[in-house]
């Protein structure tokens, strides 16, 4: 099988949130699993948000993470193009 | 997206258009599709004992599942589920092949229904391309504007449909009918339906070949012994068009008549004739049409079809080779963990957490005294009384206001004890010491430490 087709930089880009998309479901899940956004909230007096809210955020911010690693890393291996 | 912006983002990209298939297979994966997906849009609306068959309820932090109700503390058996899943996953593909694109990945399946769509308003293949190829007046204004937003609304569904495994469904209706969404609600509802729009819509086979992780780790997974669909070389060249009557033989002409409906039918767009190629999803569609063609020129039918790469060369194929065994076994052994921790899961678990604003206190008797909150949690379904009792420390006692402590079926009870021991008994400044609750029937058990604080001996 062979694969030599260089893939388009929009779609490296489409194929790094992608990933990223789903690798941030797993720490999402390990750290919700520990803590309770809610109890996380009244210890650090922050205003209480919704849990659909705080999760959300949750994992945006993992999201963002690892999609700002895969992103960075593309465009490094691309020789900053 | 315009045609033209389109194409400059997604370099040359030619639209496909697949050419619609009957056969064996397609009805397979037509059903494979109205299964799965029937599957996804009814379950939020399936009832079990009271409450949403599967739901992730997220201000609970429970996900139920049928009868069984995970917990935060079962995230383990979750994560040994989903690995079990993604080595099933490698099994079959090694086994089989893509059986998981061509027929049950969310990808396919959407696209299809797309594709379904797209049909009924734009008609076949041809007047598809025609209609694209055409300028724009007001019947093609018409033909688009309807498709897509048919498309919306389907995929608004879905957007709807996603949403409701976490907000039960009714409620989420009878809130989405009053324009009373909250605001991450709303988001998640038009983040799913957008991705489902963008990918089965516009992206469809480019999400196969450029973006799933899945189809770039084929050739780790694929052996000369997996179930592929291939293109008979041998049999069928030299290819070229002849008379149904005339003899191939003859001609010095092999069984492909160069009709290329295998190309038009190809949602990727390839050519499975030019071998086996990463970008091919195993939708066997071009299995079903050759087929067709070699019934109506009266040859046997499988010029493409399922087989492996030692088959074709005329060598056996191996089913139980060390990969095989590998996988199986690893996959076995899974599951069989997984079924011991679901038998034997306690549903019940308990958490200590120790007074913060004080360390300890001396009673009036003259013990040493120790405030803590018990977190009980009752996993199970139905109400459960227990007997809490502590060890550690010899004459140690546990006093609580709460007896019995009695917790209804999914309830996290908070029990706030005083642990009692004499300054005699204590060996240390803080010792370790077990809270032990147990069901009044004594079917269930969970024991917990927690430090015992007093003044230095
Ligand atoms: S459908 Fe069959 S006969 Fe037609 S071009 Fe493809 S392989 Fe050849
Ligand atoms: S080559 Fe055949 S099986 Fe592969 S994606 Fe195309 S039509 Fe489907």
């Amino acid at each position: 099988m062979t694969n030599n087709r260089k893939t388009p930089a929009p779609l490296q880009v489409a194929m790094v949130l992608w990933l990223s998309f789903l690798l941030a479901i797993a720490p999402t899940g390990i750290v919700f699993s520990l803590f309770d956004p809610n109890a996380v909230s009244a210890c650090l007096t922050v205003p209480e948000v919704s849990p659909l809210a705080a999760y959300s955020i949750g994992f945006f911010a993992f999201w963002l993470l690892c999609a700002g690693t895969g992103l960075l890393c593309v465009y490094f291996l691309s020789g900053g193009e | 997206m315009s045609a033209s912006v389109e194409a400059s983002l997604f370099e040359k990209r030619q639209k496909v258009y697949p050419r619609e298939v009957h056969g064996r297979f397609a009805l397979l994966r037509v059903s494979a599709v109205l299964g799965l997906l029937g599957l996804y849009y009814a379950l939020p609306w399936v009832a079990w004992s009271g409450r949403q068959a599967v739901l992730l309820d997220l201000p609970a932090r429970k996900f139920y599942l049928f009868g069984l109700t995970l917990w935060p503390q079962d995230f383990p058996l979750l994560t040994l589920l989903l690995i079990s899943a993604a080595l099933s996953l490698f099994f079959f593909t090694a086994l089989a092949g893509r059986l998981w694109c061509g027929y049950a990945c969310p990808q396919t399946v959407w696209t299809e229904v797309f594709l379904w769509i797209e049909r009924h308003l734009e008609g076949s293949r041809t007047r598809q391309m025609r209609l694209d190829q055409g300028p724009l007046n007001v019947r093609k204004f018409r033909i688009k504007a309807t498709k897509h937003t048919v498309w919306l609304l389907f995929s608004l569904w879905t957007g709807f449909t996603f949403v409701a495994y976490f907000t039960p469904a009714r409620e989420l209706a009878a809130k989405t009918l009053a324009l009373q969404l909250g605001p991450w609600e709303s988001f998640w509802l038009l983040f799913y339906s957008f991705a489902t729009y963008g990918n089965a819509g516009w992206m469809r086979e480019q999400v196969c070949k450029y973006m799933c992780p899945y189809a770039r780790f084929q050739s780790a997974m694929f052996d000369a012994d997996t179930l592929v669909i291939s293109y008979d070389k041998k049999r069928g060249e030299p290819r070229g068009a002849r008379r149904p009557e005339v003899n191939p033989a003859q001609q010095g002409l092999g069984d492909c008549i160069n009709c290329t409906l295998c190309v038009q039918v190809c949602p990727t767009g390839i050519d499975i004739r030019d071998g086996l190629q990463y970008e091919c999803i195993g939708c066997s569609a071009c299995i079903d049409v050759c087929n067709d063609v070699m019934d109506k020129m009266n040859y046997a039918k499988g010029l493409i079809r399922y087989t492996t790469p030692n088959a074709l060369e005329g060598k056996a194929t191996r089913v139980l080779r060390p990969r095989i065994i590998i996988y199986g076994t690893i996959l076995l052994g899974l599951l069989a963990i997984l079924l011991f921790a679901l038998a034997n899961r306690t549903p019940l678990a308990l958490d200590v957490i120790r007074d913060r604003n004080q360390l300890y206190r001396e009673t009036r008797e003259g013990l040493i005294e120790n405030v803590y909150t018990l977190k009980v949690m009752n996993m199970d379904d139905k109400t459960r009384s227990y007997i809490l009792d502590v060890t550690g420390i010899d004459g140690i006692t546990v006093h609580t206001d709460q007896d019995p402590i009695r917790a209804t079926g999914g309830e996290v009870l908070s029990v706030p004890v005083r642990v009692r021991a004499a300054e005699f008994n204590l060996t240390a400044r803080s010792s370790a010491i077990e809270f032990i609750l147990t069901t009044a029937d004594e079917e269930l058990s969970v024991t917990e430490t927690a430090r015992f604080l007093g003044p230095t001996p």
